[in-house]
């Protein structure tokens, strides 16, 4: 049962349960939290960083040749890198979620890995080359070859099904503008639930009026 | 070309601009599955079949026609498809460890 939808993005009922428990962090929910980043940043610039967020869907619906991809990335424009201070890149690893960063101003990558592996590592290098081989134009040249640094002292998870809710709070500290010392998060693992409870929270708020939207729109068309 | 042809037994001709389309539904790894359906058809009715055809959870699959989600209670028609359109089907994107 579909709880909302809105553009590209939809959350079931299923989602949600995923989301509350302990379930597996999906695309969608990483899209829909883009979305969460975004409003905040809009009710309070001073707070959120300006950032382009790049969808883990578009390596992989690139690589599996559906049509009209690039959808996902036509916000990905030199003007929009240019006026942005971060790239937030969700990578998908085979069964593992970790987050590539990219400071723009600074031409450096940094990535986000609950559990940290070299074999994740190496598993960036497709993003990059499918952002490279798709919107070359909208990046200083060479910005596949900006160095890229492990993100170091980040919490880390000590299960196997929590890696998507660290992504969303890697992705969370890196868009706001306050300076978080690593040492002092090393309790993320105990917060899980807690974290799972306020995404879900945060996305119905940012969705809300979507939701009413959507209500409205069948109101009429039943007429 | 209008023409109401009866249907003439084992020749089934795709009757452009009639009742029926033919679409493709194709997974990510380039896996091919053919459904004719009715235009004023919910495309609910498609992506459940194609579910239980391949034996997959709906709520694992996203349904794309020109990389845009498809909305379950939309018809071809209201997408404005046409005879042989290609819907993606792909499996969402799903992690939780390293394996």
């Amino acid at each position: 049962m579909l709880i909302f939808e809105s553009g590209n993005i939809s959350m079931s009922r299923g989602d949600v349960d995923d989301l509350l428990g302990q379930g597996w962090v999906m695309d969608n929910h990483l899209n829909a939290y883009s979305v969460v980043i975004g409003a905040k940043r809009r009710r309070t610039p001073q707070k959120i960083r300006s950032f382009l967020y790049v969808s883990p869907n578009h390596e992989y619906y690139k690589r599996s040749n559906a049509r009209n991809y690039t959808t996902l990335i036509s916000h990905i424009t030199e003007e929009a890198v240019n006026s942005s201070e971060i790239i937030i890149m969700p990578c998908h690893l085979t069964s593992h979620w970790a987050l590539l960063v990219c400071w723009i101003k600074e031409q450096r990558w940094e990535f986000f890995d609950s559990l940290p592996s070299s074999l994740h590592r190496a598993g960036i290098r497709a993003n990059l080359k499918a952002l490279q081989d798709d919107v070359p134009e909208a990046f200083p040249e060479g910005f596949v070859n900006w160095p890229v640094a492990d993100a170091v002292g980040v919490p880390c998870q000590d299960n196997s099904w929590d890696c998507g809710v660290f992504v969303v709070k890697f992705m969370e500290v890196i868009s706001s503008t306050e300076t978080v010392s690593w040492a002092d998060q090393k309790n993320w693992q105990e917060d899980m639930p807690r974290f799972r409870a306020e995404i879900v929270a945060e996305i119905f708020k940012t969705f809300s009026s979507s939701i009413s939207e959507s209500i409205a729109r069948l109101d009429s068309s039943d007429a | 070309m209008s023409g109401s042809g009866a249907a003439t037994g084992e020749d089934k001709k795709p009757d452009q601009g009639g009742a029926h389309i033919n679409l493709k539904v194709k997974d990510q790894n380039g896996n091919e599955v053919f459904f004719r359906i009715k235009r004023k058809t919910q495309l609910k009715k498609l992506m459940n079949a194609y579910c239980d055809r391949q034996s997959v959870d709906p709520k694992s699959i996203v349904f794309l026609f020109d990389g845009r989600g498809i909305p379950a209670e939309k018809t071809p028609d209201e997408l404005e498809m046409e005879d042989g359109d290609e819907i993606d089907a792909m499996l969402h994107q799903s992690g939780g460890s390293a394996i």
